[in-house]
Parts: structure tokens; C-alpha cells; sequence
């Protein structure tokens, strides 16, 4: 998304209303009633409550954004009516300030289908509009439980992928399922010891660094891109603070507008586009140090590391072999051929010595 | 001719399902860790094909357990004190020497008894240490998903894996040693006509 265009008209907007804007304050005093319903026409209820400290945890709250930015019928309130503003209130249109992910969303299979009159996603059934956080922190489980796992089950489909659990678990659904996305290898430290991934900040906290210093102290070479050698330092500096760290790999996308460009038909189904050494979908590998924000720091990683035992629990067939492995097999076939053929050879050499003996005999 | 019946039925089954098995199962193992260089079949297929195959030997090889305990035949995997040192001794020696010069083999297959020193260590091995880890390491190689915990436990994706290449590569040179070496009886073929009648031929001596 481009965050200075966005900031910029954020900006414009305020300067532009400062006089009219209505304070949220004045919104949530009805609106942090958790009581607070509206009687749809079928009978069910539509609970009304937003969540002050939610909504401020949010990545909108963090950007100050005001309930009228979204909620932009709303030009004042009018507190002699019995409700102070028009009901119902248009859908917001969150286009207004991510015109390129509204765009990219406009050519996705989803937006095809609701235009078809089915009840596909838009924006706000995919996103939690009052409480969405940034999603750059995210590993692919968690990104595939707050997205498309809500409403599809993937093992209805998908019958020619082998191994689903693992492709699922390790492949996150928009590297196959968006067009133009890039594909990224995540390395995210997980502890051992304590059975989870650890928290960027909590590294920092453990390492006794701050987020400047992680690459000056770690980038051994000044070169920007952590190595295996690197890695490695890194790990023996956590296992010294006591965690048991690996690195976990797996693949996400970077988080760009074209995530939202889903696709049934194009939908990447061949095998070698991962499963081959030097594959596109292995180019880019990156070491993420998250936020509580949701927000991170990615360092980009040499893809060598990739191919080392170091990374221990990502391994695609074929594609990140380790080369080691290869020569030591040789070494092996070698000595089985060798055996075969040099005894045969022999024999063959030796065999007038037998003639001469059963002549004898 | 003397004939021996060295072969029992479910012996001779195991056998080539298993001969048969692994052979595919290295070639396609050929397939899938060097997809960008070999093209005999797809990736997909291969992938396929090899855990079906591997599911099969895995089977095969628990009916090579079941017969050989069921019936206690085991003991003819199990080295003799005379086996470990004398024995192991006289049969590299032949296979080193005697072979050459046209020595007699000492050693005589019984049923009871079928596998000279040599044999009963490289068997033992094979079919006691290195097939189980094979069938063990593939069997979490199928499912990486499901089995991850184990692995992890194990050391990572990569160490199983790599168990798993490592012998991959001792069975492609046990085939051809094995191979090789099966055709060294009294005539080119009888072994191989030995484990596929049951019966061991041999020229009478004297
Ligand atoms: C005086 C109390 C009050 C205040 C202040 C108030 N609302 Fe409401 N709001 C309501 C009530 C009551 C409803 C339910 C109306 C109905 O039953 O249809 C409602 C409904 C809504 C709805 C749902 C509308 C729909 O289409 O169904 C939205 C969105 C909303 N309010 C946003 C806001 C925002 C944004 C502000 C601040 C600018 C605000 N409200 C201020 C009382 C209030
Ligand atoms: C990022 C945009 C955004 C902001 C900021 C925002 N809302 Fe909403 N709000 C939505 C969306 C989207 C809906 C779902 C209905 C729709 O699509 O219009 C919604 C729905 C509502 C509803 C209806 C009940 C519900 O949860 O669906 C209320 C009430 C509401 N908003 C109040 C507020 C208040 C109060 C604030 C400020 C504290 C606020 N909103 C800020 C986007 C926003
Ligand atoms: C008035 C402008 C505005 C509107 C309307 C708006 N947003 Fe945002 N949104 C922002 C800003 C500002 C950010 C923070 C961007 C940043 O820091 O890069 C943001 C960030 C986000 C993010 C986090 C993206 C990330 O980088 O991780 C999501 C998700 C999001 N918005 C969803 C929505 C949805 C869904 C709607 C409609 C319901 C919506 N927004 C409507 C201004 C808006
Ligand atoms: C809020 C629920 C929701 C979320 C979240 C969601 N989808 Fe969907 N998706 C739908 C619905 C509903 C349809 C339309 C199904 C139909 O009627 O055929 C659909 C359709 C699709 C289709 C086309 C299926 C077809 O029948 O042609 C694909 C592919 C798809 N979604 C992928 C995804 C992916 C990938 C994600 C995560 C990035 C995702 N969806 C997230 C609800 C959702
Ligand atoms: C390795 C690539 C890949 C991954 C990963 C993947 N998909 Fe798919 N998916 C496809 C392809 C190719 C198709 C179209 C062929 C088919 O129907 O199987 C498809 C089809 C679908 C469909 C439409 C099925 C139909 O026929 O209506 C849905 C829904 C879907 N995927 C959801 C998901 C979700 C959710 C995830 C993540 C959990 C996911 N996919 C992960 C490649 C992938
Ligand atoms: C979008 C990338 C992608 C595509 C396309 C893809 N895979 Fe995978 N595959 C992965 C990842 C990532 C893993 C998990 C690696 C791990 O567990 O560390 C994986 C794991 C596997 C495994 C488990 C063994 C292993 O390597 O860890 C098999 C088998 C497999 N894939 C086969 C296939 C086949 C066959 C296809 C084509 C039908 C395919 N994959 C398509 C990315 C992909
Ligand atoms: C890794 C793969 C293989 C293993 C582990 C293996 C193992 C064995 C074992 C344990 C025996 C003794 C049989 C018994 O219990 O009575 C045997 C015999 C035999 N095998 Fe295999 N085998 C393998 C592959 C093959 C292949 C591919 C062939 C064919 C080319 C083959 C041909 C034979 C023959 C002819 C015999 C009988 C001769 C003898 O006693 O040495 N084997 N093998």
C-alpha cells in the first residue's frame, strides 16, 4: 500500500474538517453500551457496542482514525432525533483511503461472485473492521485462522496436493490463491524449551538490544543480509539466554495490495514452482522480528540458508536439499559399483586359474 | 545334484515384493530428490508412487517379521560364536581369495542354516537396523503435518530427512552388491531360480 499517499490524505483530511469532525467520545457515549442492539427484520439482533480500548489498540486507533473517517454519512449529530444520526448508514467504503487493495480485491474471484449475487466476502466480512490489527507479524497459521479458514474448509478441495496438513500448515493460501503476490520464506525463531514462537520484541528484551542495534550487532559483515554464519552467532548468543531456538520456516507472501486478488483458476497448481532448487517462490527469505503491534521488522536472509542443516525443520523436497548428503551417497553408490564391477573384473581375469585346476582334478 | 529347500513359501513373497519394492522405490527416490535433472516421471507422480510403494514394503516387511518370529527361523539371521570371527574369517577369505582360484566355498546353505557368515551380519543388519529405520523414517516422511511433533522431537524435518537419503543411497549400492553377489553361485542363475522355486541346487561333490 503506498503509506505516504495514505498518510498524506489523512492528513488533508483533518486539516481540511477540523471544525465539523464529530470526537469519537461523543460517538462511543451511546456506542460503549454493550446493551446497546438493533432488531434486524428477521427478528435477529445486531449488537451496536464497539470496544473503546479494542478499538484503540487498533490499527486504526494507532493511526487516530475517527468513527466519521469510516462511518463518513455521519456529518453531525443531531441529539434531538431519538437516533442522532440516519439509520441504516451507508457501508463504508474502505476504498477511500486502500484504493489499491479495493482494486486488487475488484478483480478477485470474490468480488466476481458477490457481484454474482452470492454472498462472497468484501472488505469488512474478512477483515475485523473495528479491531483489525496490522497483519505483518502474523505466521501463516495465524493468518489462515483470522482469514480463510473462517469460511473454507481446504480439505474439500485441493485432492491432487499431497501432504494437505503440511502444505496448509507451511503455505499460506494466498501463495497459491493471489495473483502478483511475492512469495516469501519466513524465519521466525521458535523455542524449543518452551514450545512457542518467541515475539521479536521478547528477543530484544532477552538479547538486551534495540531494534537498531539487532542488525549492527548480528550483520557481522555490514553487507544488510544475514547468512548462515550470522544465523548461527544468533543462535548461540539465544541458546546462551536460554532459548532453544530454530529457526522456523514457512511460506507467506509479502503483504502487499495483491494478497486481496484471490483466484480460483489461476491458482498455482504445478509442484516445481516450490519444489525445485532455486524455484521463484524460494528467492526472497526473510527473518521477521515481530511487534506487539502486529507490526515487524523483516531482515532479509541470504536463500543459502535454506539448504543448511541449520534450518532444520523446513525442508522441500527436492528443493532445499543439502548438498552434503549427495556427496556422501556417491561416495557410497561408488564403493557398491566398485565392489561388483572390480570383483567381476577379477574373476573374469582369474578365470583360466580355474580352468587349469578343474583340468586337473 | 543335491537340492536343498531353502525357500519356504512366504519367504519367496517376501522376497520379491521386497526386491521388487525397492528397487521402485529408489528409483523414484532418484526422482523426487533430483526432480530438476531427471524427468522419468512427474514430481506428482513420483510422490505418489513412492508412498504407495513405501506403504507396501512396509507391509511386506511386517510379513518378514511375522514369518521369521512366528516360526523362530530368525536363528538363521542370528551369527553363531563360530560365525563372528572363524567363519566371517574363511568366507572373506574365499570371497577374496578362494573364489579365484577355484577353492571350494565353504560354507553349505541347510535350511536350518542358509546364510554363511557374511551373509548373516549384512542381513542381520539390513533387515534388523536398516529397513526398520527406512520404513520408520518414511512412515513420518508421509505425513510431516500430522507427525510434526515427533519430528521435531527427532531433531527437525532435515535430520529424518536425512536418515532417510543416507540409506536411500546404502540400498542403491546394497542392490547392486547384492545383485552381483547372488549371481556368484554354481552357475550364473541359480540362486535367482533358488528364490523362485524354494530349492537350492548343488553339484555333488566328489
Ligand atoms: C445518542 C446515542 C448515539 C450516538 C451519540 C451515536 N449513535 Fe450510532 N446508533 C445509535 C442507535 C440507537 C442506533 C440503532 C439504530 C437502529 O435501531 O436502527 C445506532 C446505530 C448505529 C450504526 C448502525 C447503523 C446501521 O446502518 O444499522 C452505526 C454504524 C452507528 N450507529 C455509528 C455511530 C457513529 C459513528 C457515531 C458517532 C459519530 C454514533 N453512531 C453516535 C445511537 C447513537
Ligand atoms: C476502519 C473503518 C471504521 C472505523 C474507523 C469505525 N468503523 Fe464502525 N463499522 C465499520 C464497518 C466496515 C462496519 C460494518 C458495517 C458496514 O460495512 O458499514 C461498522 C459497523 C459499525 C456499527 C454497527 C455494528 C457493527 O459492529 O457492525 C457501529 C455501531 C459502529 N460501526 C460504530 C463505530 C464507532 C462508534 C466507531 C468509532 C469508535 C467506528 N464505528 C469506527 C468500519 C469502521
Ligand atoms: C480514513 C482512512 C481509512 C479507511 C476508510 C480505512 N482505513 Fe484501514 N488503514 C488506514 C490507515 C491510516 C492505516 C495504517 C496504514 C499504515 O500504517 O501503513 C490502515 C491500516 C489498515 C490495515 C492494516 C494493514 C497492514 O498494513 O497490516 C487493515 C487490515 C485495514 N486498514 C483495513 C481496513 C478496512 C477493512 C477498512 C474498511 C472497513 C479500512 N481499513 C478503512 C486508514 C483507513
Ligand atoms: C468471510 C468469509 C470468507 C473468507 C474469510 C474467505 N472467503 Fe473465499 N469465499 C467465501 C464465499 C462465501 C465464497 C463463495 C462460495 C460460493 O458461493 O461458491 C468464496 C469463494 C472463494 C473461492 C472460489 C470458490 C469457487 O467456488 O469458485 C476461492 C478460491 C476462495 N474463496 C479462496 C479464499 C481464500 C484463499 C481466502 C483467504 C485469503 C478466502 N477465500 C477467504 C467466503 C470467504
Ligand atoms: C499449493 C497451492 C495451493 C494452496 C497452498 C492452497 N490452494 Fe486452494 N486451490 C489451489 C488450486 C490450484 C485450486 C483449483 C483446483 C482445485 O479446485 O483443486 C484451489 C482451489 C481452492 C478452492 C476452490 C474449490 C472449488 O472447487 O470451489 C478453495 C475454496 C480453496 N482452494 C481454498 C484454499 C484455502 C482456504 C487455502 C489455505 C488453507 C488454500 N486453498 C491453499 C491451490 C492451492
Ligand atoms: C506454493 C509452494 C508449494 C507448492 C506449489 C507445492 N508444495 Fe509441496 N511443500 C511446500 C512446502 C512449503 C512444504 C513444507 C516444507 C516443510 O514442511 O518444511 C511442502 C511439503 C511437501 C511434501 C512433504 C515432504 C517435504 O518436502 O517436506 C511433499 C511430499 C510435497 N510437498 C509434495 C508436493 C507436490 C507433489 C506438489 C505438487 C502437486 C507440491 N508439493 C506443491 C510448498 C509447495
Ligand atoms: C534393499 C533391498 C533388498 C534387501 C534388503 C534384500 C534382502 C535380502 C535378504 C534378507 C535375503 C535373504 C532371503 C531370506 O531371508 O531367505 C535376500 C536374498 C536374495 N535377494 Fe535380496 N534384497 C533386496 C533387494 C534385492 C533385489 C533388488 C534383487 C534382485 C535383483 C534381490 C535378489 C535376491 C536373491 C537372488 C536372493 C537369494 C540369494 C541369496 O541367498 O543371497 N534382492 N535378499
Amino acid at each position: 500500500m503506498g503509506r505516504l499517499a495514505l498518510a498524506g490524505l489523512l492528513l488533508l483530511g483533518a486539516n481540511a474538517l477540523p471544525l465539523f469532525a464529530v470526537e469519537n467520545d461523543e460517538c462511543l457515549a451511546c456506542h460503549s453500551d454493550p446493551e446497546l442492539v438493533k432488531v434486524l427484520p428477521n427478528g435477529d439482533t445486531l449488537s451496536l457496542f464497539v470496544d473503546e480500548e479494542k478499538f484503540a489498540a487498533s490499527v486504526h486507533g494507532i493511526n487516530e482514525l475517527s468513527c466519521t473517517d469510516c462511518h463518513s454519512d455521519i456529518e453531525e449529530l443531531n441529539y434531538d432525533a431519538e437516533v442522532p444520526h440516519p439509520v441504516p448508514l451507508q457501508p463504508v467504503d474502505c476504498s477511500m483511503c486502500h484504493d489499491e487493495e479495493a482494486e486488487a480485491y475488484a478483480q478477485s474471484i470474490h468480488a466476481q461472485l458477490r457481484e454474482a449475487g452470492k454472498d462472497a466476502p468484501s472488505c469488512a466480512q474478512c477483515h475485523a473492521y473495528h479491531y483489525t490489527k496490522y497483519l505483518y507479524a502474523d505466521n501463516v497459521q495465524d493468518l489462515e485462522n483470522k482469514f480463510c479458514l473462517r469460511c473454507h474448509d481446504p480439505y474439500r478441495f485441493h485432492a491432487w496436493l499431497p501432504q494437505k496438513a503440511t502444505h496448509f500448515r507451511h503455505v499460506m493460501c494466498t501463495v497459491c490463491h493471489a495473483e502478483g503476490v511475492s512469495p516469501q520464506v519466513h524465519l521466525r525463531v521458535f523455542d524449543r524449551k518452551s514450545d512457542r514462537f518467541v515475539p521479536g520484541h521478547e528477543l530484544l528484551q532477552v538479547l538486551n538490544l534495540s531494534e537498531d542495534e539487532f542488525l549492527e550487532t548480528y550483520d557481522a559483515n555490514s553487507n544488510g543480509i544475514l547468512d548462515l554464519t550470522e544465523l548461527e552467532h544468533l543462535k548461540a548468543a539465544l541458546h546462551g539466554k536460554g532459548i532453544h531456538a530454530v529457526f522456523f520456516g514457512e511460506m507467506g507472501v509479502e503483504l502487499t495490495p495483491e494478497v486481496h486478488r484471490v483466484t480460483k483458476a489461476k491458482a498455482v497448481q504445478t509442484c516445481e514452482s516450490c519444489h525445485q532448487p532455486g524455484a521463484t517462490n524460494l528467492q526472497q527469505v526473510v527473518f521477521v522480528l515481530s511487534k506487539p503491534t502486529g507490526e515487524a521488522e523483516f531482515f532479509e536472509v541470504d536463500p543459502k540458508v535454506l539448504t543448511s542443516p541449520e534450518v532444520s525443520n523446513f525442508y522441500l523436497l527436492n528443493a532445499t536439499r543439502i548438498p552434503l548428503l549427495d556427496r556422501i551417497g556417491l561416495v557410497v553408490l561408488f564403493l557398491g559399483l566398485a565392489f561388483a564391477l572390480g570383483h567381476g573384473v577379477l574373476r573374469f581375469l582369474t578365470s583360466p586359474l580355474r580352468r587349469k585346476k578343474g583340468e586337473k582334478s | 545334484m543335491k537340492r536343498v529347500y531353502l525357500h519356504p513359501v512366504p519367504v519367496r513373497i517376501w522376497h520379491w515384493i521386497h526386491a521388487l519394492g525397492i528397487l521402485l522405490l529408489v528409483l523414484t527416490g532418484f526422482q523426487l530428490r533430483f526432480a530438476d535433472h531427471l524427468h522419468w516421471i512427474s514430481f506428482r507422480t513420483a510422490v505418489v508412487v513412492h508412498a504407495w510403494i513405501g506403504i507396501l514394503v512396509s507391509l511386506d516387511f511386517l510379513l518378514w517379521l511375522g514369518y521369521y518370529l512366528g516360526t523362530g527361523k530368525i536363528r538363521v539371521y542370528l551369527p553363531r560364536a563360530y560365525d563372528l570371527l572363524k567363519g566371517a574369517w574363511k568366507q572373506a577369505r574365499y570371497y577374496a581369495y578362494g573364489i579365484f582360484v577355484g577353492e571350494e566355498n565353504p560354507f553349505h546353505p541347510e535350511p536350518e542354516n542358509k546364510f554363511n557368515a557374511l551373509q548373516k551380519m549384512t542381513y542381520l543388519a539390513i533387515m534388523g537396523l536398516l529397513v526398520p529405520l527406512q520404513v520408520i523414517t518414511g512412515i513420518l516422511l508421509l505425513n510431516t503435518g500430522k507427525f510434526a511433533g515427533i519430528i521435531e522431537a527427532l531433531g527437525g524435518l532435515k535430520v529424518v530427512d536425512a536418515v532417510h537419503v543416507v540409506l536411500f543411497y546404502v540400498f542403491a549400492a546394497f542392490i547392486i552388491a547384492h545383485f552381483y553377489l547372488a549371481s556368484l553361485g554354481p552357475t550364473f542363475w541359480s540362486h535367482f531360480k533358488a528364490m523362485i522355486t524354494g530349492w537350492e541346487e548343488e553339484p555333488e561333490e566328489g
